[in-house]
């Protein structure tokens, strides 16, 4: 009898561990990885560590305050506030319609959902090029559709206002597929039973989209949400190609802006103050979008 | 009894494959010691593949069977940055090739070692081949006059320009940077682009500076005064090709190859180009009957005062290099007449100047006897430990002057000078 109770209680041991010990290695490769980069980020954002001094003194959180009354670090927040709020409105939109459509598809469905995904497999500085073809040059397609009617020649990449709208959308061409995979996953979770219901009690197709899809979709929004503000927050191998930050700073985003300090003035400490304050608005929205989302579970 | 055999068997394995590594490791370990008590091995980091020497050292693998050069390429733009880290981790290479402006910091941070003595080495024992090397070779890898390496390479950009269109308009080539607008204008009037030039921030400012330098422009410890009279006829001469549209209109968003592309092409009448790039121009078009290169003209007034300003990419001793006869080797390998021909001909002019004699150069390059003269007077571009930073603010000078061609020049050169000074802390 005693045995029995031993081996349930070690099967109940081992069927609850299994799940960490399998997890373990990949958090622990991940922490190893990203959590000493960040861990290592945070001390240098105390430090004074410039190529051109020998001496790394503790300053505490000076970085910080220079870096806040820095008027190219204000520029990099605001332009980075508009192109993230930007991709997330139109990406999210763009992706929730590709979702719908995808979902419908019958002919060719896997074939579809292939070439919805081809720009996300597209490296980020190949895109840029792409990009850089479509609105620059003589034959650049913006250009002569803009010639043909009767707008300006210039490129819009030229162009401080124009330019940022172009990394925009060159951002959510990149970003907004993988946001559309996670959405179709949510929508081919919805049990059709539940439209045939909503069907024989009246209800019309919005009210069935407001009714039923939106809210069995919501962890699945919320994710969609979560991977476009991040995404975009930390984009860089799209925008460094294709305009460098300018014209001016007109699209230097935080991700260009830290790269600037890090890597060009090898200004290691403000740079890894930039990461910290990227990191920190990263997982603020994640956990408003989690919240959200879960609020929404809740009420349901 | 059978789990005691089976532990027995597996023990036996385990100890055979320890057995065998270890032995084996230890057989590594003496080869490697031997090895290593015969052979010095150099590493040397170069700046771009093509800066490697043909042969990839083989034949001073021959003439020194007691050094091994161990070659890996580091591009320029990240090689100060990782050649710190490396120095941290006691992993740098024995010779770095930088840019000439990162010597600064790499000095700052006491990375690179003083090779006075080397260098006297070098006199005494074969003086005509260090002085077959142009001024700025030692120049551009001295900082106060300590020498912590040698320029072997130095790549200046030429005024380039459409000889046979200037020609058909009856114009003569230009001397100053007023007769460049006025050429400029007549091309324009003819349908063409009349100055291409850079005007994004996709590289650093250094056509830019070379176009101030040969204006006159000057610089204080090596920080550039744009708020003077060259400055502000710079900032002016950029908002003018704007105004006029002398220059393409997408120039806000123009990279060196938009640059580039549009004189060899045949859009573009006249450019600043680097002398790298003059083999690929002369693929298009017809060197001596369709374009030609000068020296940079002069700003009107100030014709004394202009210089032509050359890039460098030193190669550095670094502080935990080799004992200094390997490393003196290989740099003197490097520096050897034949050795910096090839990579001439086919990449970035040298400081050797005997290379410019040479006929099998002058052949490939058939425009570089017209540049000697010019070789043997360049100016370096001045470093400054912030120099990075600096080059933000000019591009941003340079972008506001293309952005707004009506706002007074003295203004911009003002604003952006502070924003230096600012910097530096004057």
């Amino acid at each position: 009898m005693a045995t029995i109770v031993e081996g349930s209680l070690r099967d109940k041991i081992t069927m609850r561990m299994t799940p960490y010990v399998l997890l373990f290695p990949a958090i622990a490769i991940v922490a190893g990885v990203l959590g000493y980069a960040v861990v290592r980020g945070i001390i240098m954002s105390f430090f004074q560590i410039e190529v051109w001094e020998a001496e790394e003194p503790f300053v505490g959180l000076a970085n910080y305050r220079t870096l806040f009354r820095s008027p190219g670090f204000q520029n990099s927040l605001l332009i980075s506030l508009i192109f993230v709020g930007a991709t997330i409105v139109i990406g999210l939109l763009m992706s929730l319609v590709h979702a719908l459509v995808l979902n419908q598809i019958a002919f060719a469905r896997s074939v579809f959902r292939a070439i919805a995904l081809i720009p996300y497999l597209v490296s980020g500085v190949a895109a840029a090029v792409m990009w850089r073809f479509l609105f620059t040059g003589d034959a650049a397609i913006a250009t002569q559709i803009s010639a043909a009617l009767g707008g300006s020649t210039v490129s819009w990449l030229a162009d401080p206002d124009k330019a940022l709208m172009v990394i925009t959308m060159a951002n959510v061409w990149f970003i907004a597929p993988f946001a559309t995979l996670i959405l179709l996953g949510g929508l081919q979770t919805i049990d059709p039973e539940m439209y045939a219901a909503a069907e024989i009690d009246g209800a019309g197709s919005w009210q069935k989209f407001v009714h039923i899809t939106i809210p069995s979709i919501v962890p699945m929004l919320s994710l969609a949400l979560m991977w476009l503000s991040f995404a975009s927050f930390n984009m860089f191998d799209i925008i460094l190609p294709l305009t460098g930050g300018g014209p001016g700073r007109s699209t230097e985003v935080l991700a260009v802006y830290m790269y600037q300090l890090a890597f060009r003035d090898l200004n290691y400490s403000t740079g890894a103050a930039v990461m910290i304050v990227i990191l920190i608005i990263n997982i603020a929205l994640s956990a408003i979008f989690l919240r959200a989302a879960g609020r929404s579970r809740d009420d349901r | 009894m059978k789990h005691y055999r089976k532990f027995g068997i597996a023990s036996t394995a385990t100890a055979l494959v320890c057995a065998t590594f270890l032995s084996g490791t230890a057989i590594l370990g003496v080869t490697s010691a031997a090895y290593a008590q015969d052979v010095t091995e150099i590493t040397v980091w170069f700046g771009r593949e093509n800066f490697i020497p043909a042969d990839a050292f083989e034949t001073f693998h021959a003439e020194n069977p007691g050094i091994r050069v161990r070659t890996d390429v580091i591009p320029l733009e990240q090689a100060v940055a990782d050649t710190l880290r490396a120095a941290r981790a006691n992993r740098a290479p024995d010779i770095v090739q930088v840019p000439a402006d990162g010597l600064a910091p790499l000095v700052a941070q006491n990375a690179v070692r003083d090779v006075s003595g080397m260098m006297e080495q070098w006199r005494s024992e074969d003086a005509a081949s260090i002085d077959d090397i142009s001024s700025i070779g030692l120049d551009m890898a001295s900082i106060d006059d300590t020498p912590y390496g040698l320029t072997l390479y130095a790549g200046p950009f030429w005024y380039t320009y459409r000889k046979d269109w200037l020609e058909d308009a009856g114009l003569d080539v230009p001397q100053t940077w007023d007769d460049v607008l006025d050429v400029a204008r007549a091309m324009k009037a003819e349908g063409r682009i009349g100055y291409s030039v850079i005007g994004s921030r996709a590289h650093d400012p250094v056509w830019f500076l070379s176009t101030f330098m040969a204006m006159g422009g000057q610089w204080e410890n090596g920080v550039p005064q744009i708020d003077s009279d060259a400055g502000r006829y710079l900032l002016n001469f950029y908002q003018t090709l704007v105004a006029e549209g002398l220059t393409s209109q997408d120039v806000l968003a123009w990279d060196s190859g938009a640059m580039r592309s549009a004189f060899i092409g045949g859009d573009a009448a006249q450019a600043m180009i680097g002398d790298n790039v003059y083999p690929t121009v002369n693929e298009s078009l017809s060197w001596g009957q369709e374009w030609d290169g000068s020296r940079p003209p002069s700003r009107p007034g100030a014709e004394s005062e202009g210089r032509t300003m050359t890039l460098g990419w030193p190669f550095l001793v670094t502080t935990g290099a080799a004992e200094d006869e390997s490393v003196l080797k290989v740099l003197q390998y490097m520096a050897r007449a034949e050795n910096v021909g090839e990579v001439s001909a086919r990449y970035q002019p040298g400081t050797v100047l005997s290379v410019f004699e040479s006929e099998e150069y002058n052949a490939v390059k058939p425009w570089a006897a017209q540049f000697a003269p010019e070789f043997a007077n360049l100016t370096p571009l001045p470093s400054h430990p912030r120099q990075t930073q600096i080059y933000q603010i000019l591009l941003d000078a340079m972008q506001a002057a293309l952005q707004n061609p009506e706002q007074d020049a003295a203004e911009i050169a003002a604003t952006h000078q502070a924003a230096i000074s600012a910097l530096v802390g004057n």
